[in-house]
């Protein structure tokens, strides 16, 4: 029980961290933001408190001299540097590695966190004597909180939900921290409790309403609960008008020491100018007072006009949302994937037994599976938001080791996108954006020169379009010199050096394999380094890749991606006795070639679609099947990169929604399957990736090895497809 | 948490000893529902009980209901240990009659017309 516990925390400590560094980072662009700082200081916080509830005892401990260093910069004895948000960042590293220890792997280093500690201390030592030129403040000795604050009475409602006690929290626990507070009367309300036989023996029915006489303000107070919000009804109150007090005086909580110190200071030396805000609307905001005042302003805005004690963070959503393992996620889509399978055998039989009735029953299954289907891999589909942020840490930790000053900016980031593209995502994302901030974009003094704002932009964006996500990453650098590019190309035998080549095809060039290795040419076009890294985890994900660039605007790459890999729209196809499925999204249109088409090509293996010379595949040859042509064949035409291709097959059976399988390892090297399917026959329907069938017959036909390549890609796939079909 | 029932001429005795937690509530109510089934008289001796938590509360008092409503007796016998009544009156159960003891006394019978009452001034004990 404790491990899931455990777990659970750690599972939550990393989305708080994932959160807690972009607010870092957007700190340190707008230093004086007291949200973003009260944000931070609550992530910590929590971080800290659940960790130490959880035995993370070392953790909690280390976040304890984070968490203070912000409390310093809440009560603005401590400004925001560029040493705290990087000694920050450095420790939620620290932060990332003793959670990874926890789940036993790697070691977080000792040293390390007690350097972090040591010079995290020395920052906040030092403001005790450097305080914020714009409140100074005396040394004042910490004046015991009675005398600097009024008391009052505050009406505590306090409904545990049904899962606060099987979460490990204890109402019993909260009352007597509450109790921390000040004076602390207690009722509870027992009449919920059900009748012994119907009880859950583990939920808490006990409700309570409490009076609690405090100095302590109503956010100290919402505090106290702050681990259980999801899963409490809880309301604050003041009870009545109590004498005016100074409103820093309210929110010096007991909590911490410092924040009392800082209530206390203020309070002495401060002089609140404006009164306190009418005490009957708990909801108002704390008046705009001299700085040294708003101790825990930024904190109580979040609450603003909201229930004490629900954060900013708890959407519904977060409240009603359950965690899954994703491995559970991928089986259970898994199982919908055999099910769509059986569901097409069932009406494969059902049509051909023509029992009208079976074919109701089996129509109705198709509904409801496709419905499943599709909710299943909804399930799967993640925002790209987590993916987007990550990467401001990268940008930040970049543009301090080049000197260049950058600022990422983000669109779209709600775009949603299947979990398994997103984990696969991360590589060709963080080469491209290495590229934009070391190649792309220049020095400030050449932006300079150039009339730039020294200042420069990563734009990352992400939408739909179609079945497919656009993801760009666009810079606002120096672009790319197409001329150095082609004359690269050239010199590495690449393109002919008389080829009529369009902007884009130079582009494009860029992502060859070996083109950027071999000679450095950084500091002509930029460019280069991992681009068919970029290149092949890409295609790995069935997408592609787009350049544009201006020179010197900025250069813009863009990934146009699938938005799941577990399903592929398709066309089923017949060649002989093999079933085929070529992806809908490519395909463009079929057409039908007689043999006086082919007669009037003089046997060239292009025809003439409404005035347009395609060149076309047969697969039949392709494959190195039996030379029996029927009398009809007919020619997909599909859009690649390297223009329109027609796959001429015997037969096309229509549209056919697939589950992709994977061939398995021993077929790794066949390159123009994509993957296979099983049909309701339960035959094997090898997907063919048009764009590498392309690429493969151009490559043999330019080598002149073409026969060779022929039988050999012929053979694996043939041993493809035979072990498909044994094992199914 | 261990529990064990002694029976005698309708009158069932349930020692409850150790930590009476969430951990142990199952156990808990079904102890107190076989000691509500098999006798008339229902005595919850916690004298040997280490801690108890909301849980435990609200179980005791469901049982009492019970109890109650059957025409049964319910109490808590024993010597209270000062650490439960403390629990009891931090969970704001003082005004609830089956915390109502004094920790002298060995047997207190409920009294249902206190069950309800509003005020929260703390009772001396």
């Amino acid at each position: 029980m404790t491990d899931k516990f455990k777990q659970a925390f750690i599972e939550e400590a990393r989305d708080i961290l994932v959160e807690l560094e972009s607010s870092l980072l957007e700190l340190n662009e707008n230093r004086t933001d007291r949200e973003l700082v009260g944000r931070v200081f609550r992530a910590m916080h929590t971080i800290k408190g659940s960790g130490g509830m959880f035995g993370f005892d070392k953790l909690a401990a280390f976040v304890h001299n984070l968490e203070n260093a912000f409390d310093e910069v809440l009560n603005n004895r401590l400004a925001v540097s560029s040493e705290l948000v990087n000694l920050s960042l450095s420790a939620l590293d620290q932060i990332k590695a003793m959670l990874q220890e926890a789940v036993g792997q790697g070691q977080a280093s000792d040293e390390v966190c007690q350097d972090l500690t040591a010079k995290l201390r020395r920052l906040t030592e030092k403001t005790e004597t450097t305080a914020v030129p714009a409140t100074p403040l005396p040394p004042v000795p910490v004046a015991p909180l009675a005398a600097v604050t009024e008391t009052r009475e505050w009406a505590v409602h306090f409904r545990p939900g049904a899962d606060l006690m099987r979460n490990g929290a204890d109402p019993l626990l909260l009352m007597r921290e509450l109790r921390q507070l000040g004076d602390l009367r207690v009722k509870a309300s027992l009449t919920e409790i059900p009748p012994i036989g119907e009880l859950d023996p583990e939920r808490c029915y006990v409700s309570w309403d409490m009076v609690l006489t405090t100095g302590a303000g109503a956010e100290a107070i919402a505090d106290v609960f702050i681990f259980v919000t999801d899963l409490c009804e809880l309301t604050i109150e003041p009870m009545k008008e109590a004498t005016p007090a100074p409103v820093v005086a309210q929110v010096a909580a007991p909590i911490s020491p410092v924040t009392a110190l800082a209530g206390a200071l203020a309070a002495l030396g401060g002089k609140p100018a404006i009164p306190p805000p009418p005490m009957a609307s708990p909801s108002a905001s704390p008046p705009p007072g001299p700085k040294a005042a708003g101790s825990k302003a930024a904190g109580s805005k979040a609450v603003e006009s909201k229930p004490w004690g629900r954060r900013q963070s708890d959407t519904p959503d977060n409240a009603t949302s359950i965690r899954v393992p994703a491995a559970k996620l991928d089986q259970f889509v898994d199982l919908v994937g055999e099910l769509v399978t059986v569901q097409a055998r069932l009406f494969d039989i059902a049509v051909r037994r023509e029992d009208p009735e079976v074919v109701a029953v089996s129509e109705e299954i198709e509904r409801l599976t496709t419905a499943l289907r599709e909710k299943s891999i909804g399930i799967r589909m993640l925002p790209i938001r987590a993916t987007f942020e990550r990467f401001r840490r990268l940008v930040h930790d970049l543009a301090r080791d080049l000197h260049k000053e950058v600022e990422l900016t983000i669109e779209g980031a709600e775009t949603e996108l299947d979990k398994s593209v997103l984990d696969q995502l991360n590589d060709p994302m963080m080469h491209l954006i290495r590229n934009s901030m070391d190649h792309g974009i220049e020095s400030a003094e050449k932006r300079r020169a150039a009339g730039k704002r020294p200042g420069a932009t990563i734009h990352l964006s992400a939408r739909h379009s179609g079945a497919s996500v656009l993801i760009s990453i666009a810079d606002d650098g120096g672009g790319i010199d197409a001329a150095a590019v082609r004359e690269r190309a050239v010199e590495k035998g690449l393109v002919a050096a008389d080829a009529q080549l369009s902007e884009s095809q130079i582009f494009s060039l860029i992502l060859a394999p070996g083109f950027s290795t071999a000679r450095q040419i950084t500091d002509v076009s930029g460019r280069g380094v991992g681009m068919d890294v970029v290149r092949r985890s890409v295609e790995m994900l069935r997408g592609g890749i787009e350049i544009t660039s201006k020179p010197g605007i900025g250069t813009t790459v863009t990934l146009r991606l699938p938005l799941t890999l577990a399903i592929i729209d398709g066309l089923l196809v017949r060649v002989e006795r093999a079933y085929f499925v070529l992806p809908l999204a490519t395909t463009l249109e079929c057409i039908e070639l007689t043999r006086k088409d082919i007669e009037k090509a003089n046997g060239k293996h292009v025809a003439n679609v409404r005035g347009e010379i395609i060149p076309y595949i047969r697969l039949r040859e392709y494959f190195n099947m039996p030379e029996k042509r029927p009398e009809r064949e007919q020619i997909m035409v599909a859009e690649t990169e390297e223009g329109r291709f027609g796959f001429v097959v015997d037969e096309v059976l229509g549209d056919h929604q697939t589950v992709i399988k994977n061939l398995g390892r021993f077929y790794r090297q066949v390159e123009m399957v994509s993957g296979a399917t099983i049909l309701g026959n339960g035959t094997v329907a090898l997907i063919l990736d048009p764009q590498r069938l392309v690429r493969d017959a151009l490559r043999t036909m330019t080598v002149g090895s073409r026969a060779g390549a022929r039988e050999k890609s012929r053979l694996a796939v043939k041993e493809a497809a035979g072990a498909m079909a044994a094992s199914s | 948490m261990q529990a064990t029932l002694e029976q005698s001429a309708g009158v069932c005795r349930v020692r409850l000893q150790g930590d009476l937690s969430i951990a142990s509530a199952a156990e808990l109510k079904a102890s107190l529902l076989g000691a509500l089934a098999s006798a008339t008289e229902l005595q919850v001796d916690l004298a040997e009980a280490t801690a108890l938590d909301i849980t435990a509360m609200q179980l005791l008092w469901a049982a009492n209901e019970a109890a109650r409503r059957s025409g049964h007796a319910f109490t808590l016998a024993g010597n209270i240990p000062e650490e439960m009544l403390l629990g009891f009156r931090e969970a704001g159960f003082e005004n609830i009659p089956i915390a109502q003891l004094s920790p002298k006394s060995n047997s207190t019978l409920i009294d249902p017309n206190s069950i309800g009452s509003n005020s929260i001034e703390p009772k001396p004990y």
